[in-house]
């Protein structure tokens, strides 16, 4: 079967621990495409256990052998990812346009 | 510290773990900050920081989770607090790992935690703003 080249999955509002099943399947479905974005554009919070699932992403993705996910991080969220320390990481991008241009 | 120099500003009980509870409880913490006059970018931080302490709670502790904020002489602190065992110290782990990482964001935005275990779990966290900061000193 031929794999899917690209892939965005895209979420919106609040996700926390009490979603993290539904944020987690979600992303599931970008393990295998060959450019994985995750755009967190419209997402006003979340937390700590949403940033695991995204580590999870990646280190799926890269144990297979594909890129890093590309993660598309709105302006609600961008806190959380500077203090976490996960751009060092995961690649960040401002808009889902220059995540899709890599 | 005179017992007027501490200000009860709000307290909520989370007795399920439902996500509507969960957003309701973060709102009404960000509406109280707000009253107090607290910039947009501290009341983010505290609503970084409250979400985190109750994910803790609420997955690692025993419902119900009591959430408290107080005021001492212009200085905020957030309490949670569960029916857990707790824990007698923390333990940060590797940023990069996929669990302890919440307490970690807590303290690179710039709070104090303190751990408490008796006679329940309970962790108090010094917000990193004062009445009369603005903006936030935090990260």
């Amino acid at each position: 079967m031929n794999e899917e080249h690209n892939s965005v999955a895209s979420f919106s509002g609040e996700i926390d621990f009490t979603s993290k099943q539904e944020f987690q399947e979600k992303l599931k479905t970008l393990d295998k495409p060959v450019t994985a974005i995750v755009d967190l554009t419209n997402v006003t919070y979340m937390d700590s256990t949403a940033l695991s699932q995204l580590i999870w992403l990646h280190r799926r993705r890269v144990d297979a052998g594909r890129a890093a996910p590309r993660i598309v991080v709105g302006p609600k969220v961008a806190r959380l990812f500077r203090v976490s320390g996960l751009g060092e990481m995961l690649p960040l991008f401002e808009t889902l346009t220059e995540a899709q241009m890599g | 510290m005179r017992p007027s120099e501490v200000r009860a500003v709000g307290a909520w009980q989370v007795v399920a773990v439902d996500p509507h509870l969960m957003r309701s409880t973060r709102a009404q913490f960000s509406g109280l900050l707000r009253a107090t006059d607290r910039s947009d970018e501290e009341i983010e931080v505290g609503t970084i920081i409250l979400g985190e302490l109750l994910a803790n709670a609420c997955e690692h502790g025993q419902l119900p989770v009591g959430v408290e904020l107080r005021e001492t002489r212009g200085e905020f602190t957030l309490a949670v607090t569960d029916n857990g065992r707790g824990i007698t110290r923390p333990v940060f782990r590797d940023p990069n790992s996929l669990r302890g990482r919440g307490l970690a964001i807590i303290e690179a935005l710039g709070a104090t935690i303190t751990f408490f275990s008796r006679p329940s779990s309970r962790v108090e966290v010094v917000l990193p703003f004062t009445r009369g900061d603005s903006p936030a000193k935090s990260a």
